[in-house]
């Protein structure tokens, strides 16, 4: 791989103090597989949103790819009605005036060589972007080698020398969208292939729960306080539980999830983003390269999963589900098997829940649980550290025996926010205790609104800041932890499926895995 | 930008008169009695009233500020002396601000009494201060030099907001911002909520120049015009500090006065930069004292920021070709809302100070008595 650092951009003597800091450099954003939903629900509502915030150049442009038999007038109205849907806001005309008079719309197959052609005619037609471009694979993941491979042999992988000025070369990045393979074997695959064409910092592989704010907020509450990062450890971590209940099914998406599952879907992308935000150490900047060092270095820290084939040895290490018929929110659903392009008899898991140990001075000991499913009671994202218990209980003469261990929880969603809970004395003459909630919510301390996940991500590659992304190694690393526990789920197909209910907490032996340890999942 | 007034409970002629030492026991008890109401508290901000109804219009206003910044508004009222009360004494009454949506609330002090007392209102004031959150001092309308009743809170303060637009709308009034920066450094820093008020011209500006082609012109502007909205006079406090903003960013020296309301600058290679401001014709509506920024550079390229209405345009032409176009809704801009966005900041703006001292440079070269 060549390198292809960037030079230190000219400071811009205007921009000097000004909000927004972070404001994206003129570019044009190429997207393959513009016609599709994840364009039209996700990627041009938060572009929408950053040129309504003034964070976009006014040169900005876009370019939509795809292979519906659309032209640039029929991809304007479709974006326009996407954006009045998902923002919640009517469009602004004179601000969409300009916006979509800079939008345009290629037909073509993705394997066809002239629909690079033409696409390179249209980016050199674009005088104002500084030649800078910033391609997204919105498409399905079978077609990204096949994009990848038409731009290098177009020569569009390499942004044209000279276009900028000097100090200010222009760029050329890739955005590529989850999931960056199914196991070990493909995503490495994906990788030489991305790599054949695209340098590693050209390359941005986009996990949207990085973006979500209480995400980015765990770095700052762990580096940004002084209080925290000295108990951030196995001497006063008892455990720590992750968890991203999910209270939908799987919709539409039956053939990818019976491709999927809780495993690859969840918690081999988003989950282990998460734990190695949580548990990694101190990077020495907060700067991409530092940042990514320390999650890699972390998800290779964790304890390989049991790799024989003996189903007693893995089920200390995971537990899978299915769900069959319930209730969410006192109406009846249909079990996944019931559920539309899914095999009656399927044995993909809808829950998943692991059992990791990080094998390093900091964590040893200390057992991190994740877990993740569908048609859980309700829809929940939290990280929750639970603290050992005081180390001599001089309260049990006060009927006290069960004090409840400190727990400081990050809620990532809904309700975002850090609570920490502690013991305190119930007013009154005796001596009793209850534990209470220290909460901080985001929505009482901070008035604003947060930006939605892809506006932040979207401008971060605009800004060349990789430092919320996924990096080959990063993939990789996550990739040879699970592949081997999802050899052993696929070569032993379960025999209790469907064995959780829709609207129950997930299967019995989750419980049980944690109780055989002395320990409990938390209810939400 | 405006927002809903929000509801202050109880209104201040409702509100029972308290001794200062009452004032904290009455809070915590309203706030266990409320468990659904979040008191929050992110600021001080301690401001005056010329009167009794003054001080009634100033408190809806301010409870808008809830939504963003809850916190403590201490508003210090001149009133008759309270009946049984010893002279010099206070009373306070208790206002709370309700964020409009949610259960975020914040509370505003009104602090009255009479006579001499009201030139040592920070003796007041400063107990009911919450700690470990920022003091700021919003100075209204009032020459702050020479006035004992600003220096005393200034004293106690950790900024303080002026509005040279409500000082007058005379240039001179950077001359007293200046002076007052410079009696106050110790105190704390001093900002001016016509440069929030900029904000806006200021980015749409910078954005004209944000691609490397456009900003390598920024070296050759050779001309730039500003247009004042109201009519005379051409030279005002917003289009005079942002020509001090764009002198100080691009290091334009003044180096001579060519008409009444033009200049004549030398960029950094030694290049002339004509400057002019220009009376324009649309009414001074909004808040806002410009109606349009031009640059023009020596290699045509042309950058032009203009309001019309609640819009703002940036348009970038070179020669006869469009380089780029776009345009934003722009809406007015109220006291509030500028006192609202100053609030995000809680420290000095080192971009600021030096426009703000490039303006008094650019007023100095103009002659400082203007109609």
């Amino acid at each position: 791989m060549a390198s292809t650092l960037a030079p230190t951009p000219l400071e811009h003597p205007l921009r000097s103090g000004l909000p927004p800091e972070r404001s994206a450099p003129p570019c044009a954003l190429v997207i393959f597989g513009a016609s599709g939903d994840l364009t039209r629900r996700k990627l041009m509502p938060a572009i929408y949103s950053l040129a309504r915030a003034q964070r976009l150049a006014p040169s900005f442009a876009i370019v939509g790819v795809s292979n519906s038999p659309w032209d640039t007038e029929r991809f304007r109205a479709e974006i326009a009605d996407g954006i009045a849907t998902f923002t919640g806001t009517a469009v602004d005309p004179d601000l969409w005036r300009d916006f979509s008079a800079r939008m345009q719309y290629l037909e073509g197959t993705f394997e066809d060589p002239a629909l690079y052609q033409r696409l390179g005619q249209a980016l050199a037609g674009l005088t104002a972007t500084s030649g800078n471009v910033l391609f997204y694979l919105a498409t399905s993941p079978s077609l990204f080698p096949v994009v990848v491979e038409q731009l290098g042999r177009a020569h569009l992988h390499r942004a044209k020398p000279g276009e900028g000025e000097a100090g200010h070369e222009p760029w050329t990045r890739i955005i590529v969208e989850k999931p960056f393979g199914r196991d070990l074997d493909s995503a490495r695959k994906l990788n030489q292939q991305l790599h054949q064409v695209f340098d590693e910092e050209q390359i941005y592989r986009i996990d949207h729960y990085l973006g979500k704010e209480t995400v980015r907020n765990i770095l700052i509450f762990r580096f940004a306080n002084g209080i925290f990062e000295p108990i951030w450890n196995r001497r006063y971590v008892d455990h720590v539980q992750i968890t991203v209940a999910e209270s939908i099914g799987i919709e539409q998406r039956g053939r990818y999830y019976e491709e999927a599952g809780a495993l690859r879907d969840m918690i081999a992308n988003h989950l282990m983003q998460v734990l190695s935000i949580v548990a990694m150490e101190a990077p020495v900047r907060f700067a991409a390269t530092p940042v990514r060092d320390e999650k890699v270095k972390l998800i290779r820290s964790i304890k390989p999963l049991a790799a024989s084939n003996d189903p007693a040895a893995w089920a200390r290490y995971a537990v899978r589900g299915q769900y069959g018929p319930g209730f969410i929110s006192g109406k009846p659903v249909v079990g996944y098997r019931e559920e539309p392009n899914v095999a009656r008899d399927s044995t993909r898991e809808t829950y998943a829940a692991l059992r990791l140990e990080i094998e390093n001075w900091r964590w040893a000991g200390v057992p991190f649980y994740l877990r993740s499913g569908k048609r859980l009671p309700k829809r929940v994202s939290e990280v929750a550290i639970r603290f050992k218990s005081p180390p001599y209980l001089m309260f049990d003469n006060l009927g006290a025996e069960a004090i409840d261990a400190n727990v400081l929880v990050m809620r990532i969603q809904p309700d975002e926010g850090i609570s920490l809970r502690f013991e305190a004395k119930v007013p009154g003459t005796d001596m009793r205790l209850r534990p209470v909630n220290m909460d901080f919510h985001y929505g009482s301390s901070f008035g604003e609104p947060q930006p939605e996940a892809y506006e932040t991500l979207l401008l971060d590659a605009m800004l060349g800041d990789g430092m919320l992304f996924a990096r080959y190694d990063m993939a990789e690393s996550v990739w040879a932890l699970t592949t081997p526990l999802l050899e052993f789920w696929e070569a032993n197909p379960p025999k209790d499926f469907p064995n959780y209910a829709a609207g129950s907490w997930g299967p019995k032996a989750a419980d049980e895995f944690l109780a055989r340890e002395g320990r409990e999942w938390r209810r939400p | 930008m405006a927002q809903t007034l929000s509801p202050l409970q109880p209104s201040a002629a409702e509100a029972e008169a308290l001794e200062l030492a009452e004032v904290e026991r009455r809070l915590a008890a309203a706030t266990q009695a409320t468990p659904d109401r979040t008191r929050a508290s992110t600021l001080n901000l301690i401001c005056c009233a010329e009167n009794a109804a003054d001080a009634q219009a100033l408190a809806a206003e301010l409870a808008t500020l809830a939504r963003r910044h809850p916190g403590r508004i201490l508003l210090v009222v001149p009133a008759a002396a309270a009946r049984g009360a010893a002279p010099g004494e206070w009373r306070a009454r208790i206002l709370w601000a309700s964020a409009g949506e949610g259960p975020i609330c914040g509370e505003i002090v009104q602090l009255e009494a009479a006579g001499m007392a009201l030139l040592s209102a920070s003796m007041a004031v400063a107990p009911l201060l919450l700690g470990q959150v920022p003091v700021f001092l919003w100075w209204r309308g009032e020459d702050p030099i020479d006035n004992p009743r600003f220096e005393d809170l200034a004293a106690i303060s950790d900024r303080i907001l002026l509005d040279s637009q409500a000082l007058a709308y005379e240039p001179e009034a950077f001359l007293r911002l200046a002076e007052a920066q410079r009696r106050l450094h110790h105190h704390g820093c001093v900002s001016d909520l016509t440069w929030t008020r900029l904000t806006r011209w200021r980015q749409m500006i910078a954005q004209a120049f944000d691609s490397s082609a456009a900003m390598r012109q920024l070296g050759c502007i050779e001309a730039v015009s500003f247009e004042a909205t109201g009519g005379e006079p051409a030279v005002n406090s917003g289009s005079l500090l942002l020509a001090g903003w764009l002198a100080s960013r691009l290091r334009w020296r003044p180096a001579r006065r060519i008409g009444p309301a033009e200049l004549e600058l030398t960029a950094p290679g030694g290049a002339a930069v004509r400057m002019s401001f220009q009376a324009g014709t649309h009414a001074a509506d909004g808040g806002y004292l410009l109606s349009a920024v031009n640059l023009r550079s020596r290699d045509g390229l042309l950058a032009t920021v203009a309001r019309g209405g609640d819009k703002i345009k940036l348009a970038l032409h070179c020669g006869d070709a469009t380089l780029a176009c776009l345009t934003t809704s722009f809406p007015a801009f109220t006291l509030i809302d500028a006192l609202r966005s100053e609030l995000d900041h809680l420290r000095p703006d080192p971009v600021a100070e030096q426009a703000m001292t490039a303006s008094v440079e650019l007023l100095y070269l103009l002659g400082t008595k203007r109609s």
